[in-house]
């Protein structure tokens, strides 16, 4: 019972941190914001798409010609969701890292560990205490960047959610929790295993350049079909199908151009989301169980690095007694 | 000039002791390696699946097709993606020089050390300035000679005269724009209270120019900007993006980077000229320069706030 008492107040202590700390703060309302605008300008993009479509729609038909090959554009409310995705993949990321470096850099910097520690609690209590009360603070954030967008939708959109919709919005949920965590427990094994603050801040951050900026850019360029604006095949009069057949004769370019994208955990977690929010069109009217179904290695990724680097933190923290020579 | 020079050195000399800017800079040379290989193997991969293509239509008794796309592709289209490494690493890595240069001397006492000696505050901004430019100047160079070197050896399109001049220009407007992120910086290093707080808020800012502002003026998603296919991609249709643009596009410095730099390493043949693209966008690279000007008076007057004797820089 003692333990527990003491793992919650650790918890709290955390909690009640990131709620004073303006770097977390300055985060917070950054994402915030940026998820009103993303919505917004995504919005705004549709009503161009559906003002542009009719525009041509007037014009064949004053014209008397064939509106066959005219595309509708279809709204599907998550897809607007796109932007504040991707947001959380950079941003949110970030914001990750800050949580992971401070809740280290703090004790370090303050020499307020060496003073917890003469009091009768085990390392890992006190350890198991941050990670969940972080843990918490990155739920929270997820929630509240996932409510504002429901709030938006619902309330200044003007559209009922389904509820196979709200369900596949709670489970991105989830999955964006585990996505951010993930980034919280790199950034914090990282404080934990440089001497320097300030350079354990920097690899931090060369991490996240690399595995959220790079690695996904390297596969989405060697796409053969990126290289042309419209698409490769399509510019070639080659339909999906057929690009299909094609590029089963290079089964080892593709086979490599996706092994460096599977590097990136932030591939991971878009595919997924973008599959649960049917931003990925072949996955819209799909059902939750489905798509998660089909998504399972993507699923896998995600929750095995979390259990991965969750013991490799308890375990350097604990074992490897590199925070007290500071 | 003499003070100007001794600080300039001894900024580049604690740069080069600094491990940190040695991972960032390795990291920006591999990748700038990475890009040529990247876009040869694309480039022949390509090639190969047109006539795969082809033999594939041939057989389905289709003959009329279209030529290959990727063949008209200029030799500069290569490059294309040191766009987005310098757009992304080299903008961080000019933020850390700058964090670096200040937060160390602050941390150190160095800087209140200098405010004891007959030197004006615009000497050691000005040395400081001096010594990061160099050192940025010196790690563009070396990514241009390896992008030319790597664009040589691989059997691509080789470069022509203009491409050359193409290629000078483009990297010596990425070396100003870095040093834009250095001024950040630097900046933010003069003013902080916390050495974290001192990295983050502009990392925050880059952030702001590098995804939130190119959305914002062009409507497209955040990560559009990092594809080199994509990135001159039309703006959104619709009132609302208009605005935007007359609001936003003058001071909108990251869209502009990619844009030109777009411009300037063409993907299609019937690209503009390099005088009519410095011409079109001169009012991009003034603003570009106006930017530079005032963050440096900006330095200054917040230097000259600096208060030497109660300066403490938490973690």
């Amino acid at each position: 019972m003692n333990n527990i008492f003491q793992i919650l107040s650790v918890t709290k202590k955390e909690f009640t941190d990131a709620l004073r700390n303006k770097v977390f703060l300055t985060f917070l309302f950054f994402l915030l914001g940026l998820t009103v605008i993303s919505i917004y300008v995504g919005s705004l993009d549709f009503q161009g798409k559906v003002f542009a479509y009719q525009t041509a729609y007037q014009q064949l038909i004053h014209q008397g010609q064939s509106i066959e090959n005219l595309v509708k554009p279809e709204f599907f409310p998550l897809q607007l969701l796109r932007g504040s995705i991707e947001y959380l993949e950079i941003i949110g990321a970030v914001l990750a890292i800050a949580l992971g470096y401070l809740t280290v850099a703090k004790e370090k910097g303050n020499h307020t560990l060496q003073l917890v520690l003469t009091r009768p609690i085990k390392k890992s209590h006190f350890f198991l205490g941050k990670l969940f009360g972080n843990a918490l603070i990155i739920l929270s954030v997820t929630a509240a960047v996932f409510t504002s967008i429901v709030i938006i939708i619902t309330f200044i959109g003007g559209v009922q959610l389904l509820n196979s919709e709200i369900v596949k919005v709670a489970t991105s949920l989830i999955y964006s929790a585990i996505y951010l965590y993930i980034f919280f427990l790199l950034s914090t094994l990282i404080t934990l295993l440089i001497r320097s603050l300030p350079n354990a801040l920097i690899i931090s951050f060369v991490f996240w350049i690399l595995f959220v900026l790079i690695v996904p850019q390297i596969g989405d360029t060697m796409d053969t079909d990126n290289q042309v604006p419209g698409g490769f095949f399509n510019a070639i009069h080659v339909s999906n199908t057929q690009s299909k057949i094609i590029l089963q004769q290079f089964s080892g370019y593709e086979t490599a151009r996706n092994a460096i994208e599977e590097v990136s955990i932030t591939k991971h977690y878009e595919r997924l989301v973008f599959a649960l929010l049917g931003i990925k069109n072949s996955y819209n009217n799909r059902s939750v169980s489905f798509i998660l179904k089909d998504k399972l290695i993507e699923s896998l990724w995600l929750t095995s690095s979390l259990l991965i680097l969750i013991v490799t933190t308890l375990y350097t923290f604990t074992k490897k007694r590199l925070i007290w020579k500071e | 000039m003499n003070q100007i020079m001794v600080i300039a050195h001894s900024e580049i000399k604690n740069l080069f002791r600094e491990r940190v800017f040695f991972l960032l800079s390795t990291v920006f040379l591999l990748m700038t390696i990475a890009s040529s290989f990247i876009g040869w193997t694309t480039y022949s991969t390509t090639n190969a699946v047109y006539q795969a293509s082809v033999t594939y239509l041939h057989q389905q008794g289709v003959f009329q097709i279209p030529t290959n796309p990727v063949l008209s592709f200029p030799a500069l289209a290569s490059f294309r993606n040191v766009i987005v490494y310098i757009f992304l690493i080299g903008s961080l890595m000019a933020i850390i020089i700058g964090n670096r240069s200040f937060i160390r001397e602050r941390k150190s006492g160095i800087l209140q050390l200098l405010f004891t000696r007959p030197v004006s505050i615009s000497s050691i901004i000005l040395g400081k300035i001096m010594g990061i430019s160099v050192v940025l100047l010196a790690v563009i160079s070396l990514t241009a000679i390896v992008s030319i070197i790597s664009s040589l050896l691989l059997p691509l399109k080789h470069l022509g005269g203009v491409d050359l001049v193409n290629l000078i220009i483009f990297y010596s407007y990425s070396f100003c724009y870095i040093l834009l992120f250095a001024f950040l910086g630097l900046l933010f290093a003069i003013t902080a209270k916390s050495e974290s707080l001192a990295l983050f808020v502009p990392v925050c800012i880059w952030v702001g120019v590098s995804f939130v502002m190119p959305e914002l003026v062009t409507g497209q998603t955040p990560t559009a900007l990092l594809n080199p296919v994509t990135m001159d991609a039309v703006t959104s249709p619709g009132n609302f993006f208009a605005f935007m643009q007359s609001i936003l596009a003058p001071v909108s410095i990251g869209w502009h980077y990619t844009s030109i730099g777009s411009q300037l390493l063409p993907a299609t043949i019937d690209s503009k000229s390099t005088i009519d693209i410095l011409l079109e966008n001169k009012n991009s690279l003034i603003v570009l320069i106006i930017t530079l000007v005032g963050s440096y008076l900006l330095m200054l007057l917040q230097l000259q706030k600096y208060d030497a004797i109660n300066d403490t820089v938490n973690e």
